[in-house]
């Protein structure tokens, strides 16, 4: 059992030169490209990460921007919604005004022309009853007195027409 | 018997060939020509793998590296010293990882499971732990971390050499763990192999008959091995680490 647990120097020796070897190859030939292959994907997924993370607050920015102006764009719509609505209003007075005078204005017109047709068909019925009255008079005159007579006569009667 | 087989398997360096060097003849014991086959197996096939642009063994090898990374060296370490002796760190764990497990495989031995190569590696362990230390700290500050913060001054020169002491003696368990484990599991398998030669030598149906019960219990014995084999390697490497980051801070 005692040699199980009695070093060899030469071994132990061995060993060490080996390892030293070993490391000094594996340090130079393996393990740098590696190391530095995974150093390279880690600083690139850590970039990638924070490229990322600035591209979704640069988003996240515009978006609240976007969000503000769109707000603005419908605080500004309602506005000028209801100013139009406002200025229909008004536009819608005017005109039913406007409208109501016209139409006054047509009836005092219509009026009018009512009256003036009316008095000038009196007239005209006057005139002719006159003449009627005339022809009449005169046929009378013809028949019983003369002429002079019948002229005064007919003057008389005229006046008396006028006058009415 | 178990003893002298054991004896045989693990400490008996017999030459596998020799060879003339200026008139001397050298022999190349067994260890010595697995140790080295280890080194160069590790050496010609490692780089390439290293070099490859991608494929499963390059992601393995980015795993192995990142584990012992993140969870040996700069947890210990700390940032700086850790990614400069990484590589240090990796080479140690891959080249127990590989002795321990090629010692697994029928026909070969398990250098591991040798006193006097488990002695190379705890010493080249502690002089890493050291030299780190001189290096971080100056011979003053080395000399410093051997006590530590708090102690009474009239305690220091008992505290010194008990810190001096146990330095040694942890490099030193680092060897004889590593050794013990990996020599456990061939004592346990040759005790269960000779279990089926004692029973028949007494009848050959006792012979026959323990064998394939002694058969089921070698396999659970490999696996634990398997396991063991891949636990042994990462302590080893972890505890170098730990002692070498305690001696780098003065504590």
């Amino acid at each position: 059992m005692d040699k199980l647990l009695q070093p060899d120097f030469g071994l132990v020796f061995w060993t060490i030169v080996n390892f030293l070897l070993l490391v000094f190859v594996l340090a130079k030939f393996a393990w740098r490209p590696v190391i530095s292959a995974l150093d390279a994907r880690e600083k690139q997924v850590k970039d990638d990460i924070s490229a990322a993370k600035a591209a979704n607050e640069e988003a996240q920015k515009i978006k609240t921007g976007l969000q503000a102006q769109l707000d603005a764009l419908a605080r500004q719509s309602a506005a000028k919604l209801q100013e139009a609505a406002a200025l229909g209003e008004v536009e819608k007075q005017k005109i039913i005004a406007l409208a109501k005078e016209e139409a006054q204005k047509l009836i005092q017109n219509a009026r009018a022309q009512i009256e003036t047709q009316t008095q000038k068909a009196v007239q005209d019925i006057k005139k002719e009853i006159a003449g009627i009255t005339m022809l009449a008079v005169q046929k009378v005159i013809q028949r019983q007195a003369d002429a002079q007579t019948g002229k005064r006569l007919v003057d008389d009667l005229l006046k008396d027409i006028k006058t009415k | 018997m178990i003893v002298e087989l054991l004896e045989h398997h693990i400490v008996s360096n017999y030459a596998v060939f020799g060879f003339n060097l200026f008139g001397k003849l050298i022999n190349v014991g067994v260890y010595e020509f697995f140790l080295t086959l280890i080194c160069a197996l590790l050496i010609l096939l490692l780089p390439l793998a290293a070099r490859r642009k991608g494929g499963r063994i390059k992601t393995a090898l980015e795993l192995f590296v990142s584990f012992v990374r993140d969870n040996i060296v700069i947890p210990n370490l700390g940032e700086r010293a850790g990614q400069r002796f990484l590589p240090f760190f990796c080479t140690l764990m891959l080249f127990l990882l590989f002795a321990n497990y090629l010692g697994l495989v029928p026909q070969t031995h398990t250098v591991t499971a040798n006193i006097s190569i488990t002695l190379g590696m705890a010493l080249v362990s502690g002089s890493f732990i050291i030299a780190l230390s001189l290096k971080e700290n100056g011979a003053a500050g080395f000399l410093k971390t051997f006590v530590p913060s708090g102690v009474p001054v009239y305690l220091a020169p008992v505290i010194f050499p008990l810190e001096v002491i146990s330095l040694f003696i942890r490099v030193f368990v680092l060897a004889i763990r590593l050794f013990a484990n990996m020599a456990a599991g061939h004592m346990v398998l040759l005790g269960l192999f000779g279990f089926i030669f004692l029973l028949g030598a007494k009848s050959a149906v006792l012979g026959y008959g323990s064998s394939a019960g002694v058969l089921g219990m070698t396999l659970f014995v490999t696996i634990l091995e398997l396991l063991v084999a891949a636990i042994q390697a990462y302590v080893f490497t972890l505890l170098t680490a730990i002692f070498a980051g305690l001696q780098m801070r003065a504590h």
